[in-house]
């Protein structure tokens, strides 16, 4: 393994039954697969449980992947349909996304007080408060800079769509934000 | 479509196309769309700004969700084995422990991570991984598994021992250099506090020795920050 060994690299020898890729791999990505399952499943026990079984999937099915895609890209894409998978049998499953994008803000906790106090602060709490869907997409975009088409791949989507969600998205933050008392003059 | 209701449109898409300018995500032929529509349409180029804000509030929103915890890579190792037991825990080949801990240090940083914020957290996290395959490395037999939070049952039994905390702005690299130079392991950590616990010799030394060998290990500050003795 040397400075420009590739993820692709590594997906081969995982698939060779190599445990130091298999490390390697979680080294470089399981942070980002983390957050991108902790945004939807907003548990830290099952985030981290989830992580371990998309690794867990990357070691069983390396050989599979085809290399269409960016081994992240796979990944992240492993990642989400396990977490929806999760959050369906969940009896505590979160607010449906209709409901949790009607509710008002009744009531701040001390924390979101605080936030409230700067505007990156009332940015990222406006993003917390989009549907599971907006978020996603604005994620995958700005956070884990992934292109049209390799959100269409994570996503199930095709590009269009995806597109035209995260337009929509970026709408949805500014009427949150607005609430807030910030407008963007956008849209 | 009239011209108008074509203009509209063109601008419509371009508005979309946005967010993967600003990533720098577009394709080629997109991202010449994009630049002719904002040379020549203020308000696209004022958006620019709004997209950027969204973009930092994305990333330090996710930088705030933490990390799996230390033992996660150990939890999946051992799941790993198993599945498979006899798997090849330290590869196919014979690689040297310098060759497999720049597989590590080469980890590209994710594209967030050229946040100064985002690559503060990457260094901690490569850190703690790097440090748990030197551990592995260095102090198992061939066809074992072991990471610095697991604890070394051999390595941790007899010795000499000191409980460490290295630099905070240090690298993972110039940790393994100082462990090798100095012969010495990680038998466990990270604690709270950041604290390894770490085996200097594989003698119980005592004295002048037990001293010569933690003032050795101490000498370079920007490494060592703190150390003291431990069973």
């Amino acid at each position: 393994m040397n400075q420009t060994t590739s993820d692709e690299d590594l997906i081969r020898r995982v698939s060779a039954r190599d445990g130091p890729a298999l490390q390697s791999l979680f080294a470089r990505h399981n942070v980002r697969i983390y957050r991108f399952i902790m945004r939807m499943i907003r548990n830290e026990a099952q985030a981290e449980e989830l992580v371990n079984e998309v690794f867990l999937e990357v070691w069983r099915h390396a050989g599979r992947f085809a290399g269409k895609s960016a081994v992240s890209t796979w990944m992240l894409s492993i990642a989400r349909n396990k977490t929806i998978s999760v959050m369906r049998k969940r009896s505590d499953a979160p607010l449906d996304d209709k409901v949790a994008e009607a509710l008002e803000d009744t009531g701040d906790t001390p924390e979101t007080a605080a936030l409230k106090q700067d505007k990156a602060g009332i940015m990222r709490e406006s993003i917390n408060r989009l549907s599971r869907e907006h978020r996603e997409v604005i994620d995958l975009v700005y956070y884990h800079e992934k292109s049209i088409r390799e959100v269409a791949a994570i996503v199930g989507a095709p590009e269009n769509t995806v597109k035209t969600r995260m337009f929509h998205a970026r709408r949805k933050l500014s009427q949150q934000l607005r609430k807030s008392g910030i407008d963007r003059g956008w849209p | 479509m009239n011209p108008t209701n074509r203009i509209d449109a063109e601008r419509s898409e371009i508005e979309m196309l946005l967010p993967w300018y600003v990533t720098g995500r577009l394709e080629q032929e997109d991202r010449r769309r994009v630049e002719a529509a904002l040379g020549n349409d203020p308000e696209l180029s004022r958006q620019l700004e709004l997209l950027r804000d969204e973009q930092h509030a994305a990333i330090e929103g996710n930088e705030r969700l933490g990390a799996p915890s230390s033992g996660a890579l150990e939890r999946l190792m051992r799941a790993v084995e198993d599945e498979a037991p006899g798997f090849s825990r330290t590869g196919a080949g014979k690689q040297g422990m310098w060759r497999k801990l720049a597989g590590f240090l080469s980890a590209p940083s994710g594209p967030a991570a050229r946040w100064a914020g985002a690559a503060a957290v990457l260094v901690i996290i490569v850190q703690a991984v790097a440090l748990g395959t030197l551990l592995s490395e260095r102090s198992t037999p061939p066809g074992t598994y072991q990471t610095a939070s697991g604890g070394n049952q051999q390595a941790a039994g007899v010795g000499t021992f000191v409980l460490a905390r290295f630099a905070s702005d240090v690298t993972a690299g110039a940790v393994a250099a100082h462990l090798a130079e100095k012969g010495a392991v990680i038998v466990d950590g990270p604690k709270p506090g950041g604290l390894y616990r770490i085996r200097l010799s594989r003698e119980a030394l005592e004295g002048r020795d037990r001293e010569r060998a933690m003032d050795a290990f101490r000498a370079d500050g920007r490494i060592v920050t703190f150390m003291t003795p431990t069973r």
